[in-house]
């Protein structure tokens, strides 16, 4: 299993966000977490990062135990949360090497130019950051998934501002990275279509004034 | 196989190299600040002999302050302090890098300037040598202190006045071994007395601050 969510329950300023969340995702799987805005999605990366710790329950990865990882996760996972991490004063070039360095990544410049081709940023590469527009911004950001060498891809919203031909570059990225023996868990607001992926949707499920209850697809079903 | 500082150290030059503007604010406004200080005190050289230490430690905490924002709130808004920390990096180690790499950039740059202050403050040549002095061993600490103020203005947003209830006392022994140092050597010749009293508030400073700096850093996720 490359990633495993066992019996979580996570509460934030006194509110149960997840009760007992179980996830499974597999080798070569895609799974798409489907949720309104506030749901949990954002939250729940955060969790399988160690950003968050949960209440109680169990994350592994690679059927480690999270906490166990530190230093090491770097060459676990690719996570692109929502906020971009780039550098205004940076160039897109410079910004790109300084996450290979500190993802612990070694690559050279052509390899960078190559992977810069895939959005058609080649001609922008030593264009600041600050100069970008939003969509140029989320292509730099997932520039980082072609220069990856991680298996398991978390990827918060990754269609957000991204035109159309983008949008379809990036889900063919997705299902070649899986058809590599790779894992993505992304998140996405509407639903979306990726071939041979799995579904989750986040739903918040009142159960009193104060406790959110969210369910997988399984248990709706 | 690089060390995590190393790594570290050379991202934070590299972001710090291209905001030259940061040491620009900083240096302009503790000019200008001294600039007008000389003006208020007047032509009075005697008088501007006797206050240019404690008129020179206030202004320079607060150009600290003022600069200390840019290298925490810039990283926090864009995720890319949370991204160091998702990545396995040290919350501590994190903000060891920040904080030299704020002295080299920016403060370091500031022996430079003393020359000027001291044609401002008609300060000798034996006094100025005691200003780098105290120069060197007291702005670790204030450095490591504006940077735990400004983490605590980003997990604070709403009421950031309580930012500085918290963190002003802590500055208030280096304001008075800093500037106390002339009246020291006047009285009692005790000038290594002080630097050794300015080397042990960092000694206590350093690891008070990386341990908040941690604990604000994961509060600032929650």
């Amino acid at each position: 299993m490359v990633l495993e969510i066992i019996s979580v329950y996570f509460y934030r300023n006194k509110k149960l966000i997840f009760d007992n969340f179980n996830l499974k995702l597999k080798k070569s799987q895609i799974m798409i977490l489907i949720g309104s805005n506030g749901a949990g999605k954002s939250t729940l990366f955060d969790i399988i990062v160690g950003i968050l710790e949960p209440n109680n329950g169990i994350i592994k990865l690679d059927n480690i135990m999270i906490e166990e990882l530190s230093a090491k996760k770097r060459k676990m996972f690719t996570y692109l949360p929502h906020k971009d991490s780039l550098k205004d004063n940076l160039t897109i070039e410079e910004n790109l090497i300084s996450w290979i360095n500190i993802s612990g990544n070694i690559l050279n410049k052509d390899q960078i130019n190559r992977s810069l081709e895939y959005y058609q940023l080649s001609e922008l590469k030593k264009k600041f950051v600050a100069n970008l527009s939003q969509g140029q911004r989320k292509k730099v950001l997932l520039t980082k998934l072609i220069l990856a060498k991680t298996k398991l891809w978390l990827l918060d919203e990754p269609f957000n501002g991204l035109d159309a031909d983008s949008i379809k570059k990036t889900k063919k990225l997705i299902e070649n990275h899986a058809k590599n023996g790779g894992s993505t868990l992304l998140s996405n607001h509407l639903d979306l279509s990726i071939k041979n992926s799995k579904k989750i949707f986040l739903q918040p499920i009142k159960k009193s004034r104060d406790i959110v209850k969210f369910e997988t697809w399984d248990d709706i079903r | 196989m690089k060390s995590d500082f190393y790594i570290l150290m050379s991202r934070e030059i590299s972001i710090g190299i291209k905001n030259f503007f940061v040491l620009y604010t900083f240096a302009s406004f503790f000019i200008i600040s001294i600039l007008i200080f000389v003006f208020a005190i007047g032509s009075d050289l005697i008088a501007k002999n006797n206050i240019y230490e404690p008129i020179i430690w206030v202004l320079l905490i607060f150009s600290v302050m003022l600069v200390s924002e840019n290298f925490v709130s810039n990283d926090c808004n864009d995720g890319s302090l949370k991204e160091l920390q998702f990545l396995g990096y040290n919350e501590e180690l994190i903000i060891l890098c920040k904080s030299i790499t704020m002295w080299i950039m920016i403060l370091l740059p500031m022996i430079a300037l003393m020359p000027i202050v001291s044609i401002f403050f008609k300060i000798d040549y034996v006094d100025i040598f005691y200003l780098f002095i105290n120069f060197l061993f007291a702005t670790p600490s204030l450095v490591l202190l504006s940077l735990v103020s400004s983490l605590f203005s980003m997990q604070l947003k709403r009421n950031k006045i309580i930012q500085f209830i918290i963190i002003l006392p802590f500055y208030i022994p280096i304001i008075i071994f800093t500037s106390s140092s002339k009246k020291f050597a006047l009285e009692n010749n005790l000038y290594n007395n002080n630097f050794l009293i300015l080397i042990g508030i960092f000694f206590i400073t350093l690891p008070l601050c990386l341990y908040t700096s941690r604990l604000i850093m994961k509060e600032i996720n929650k």
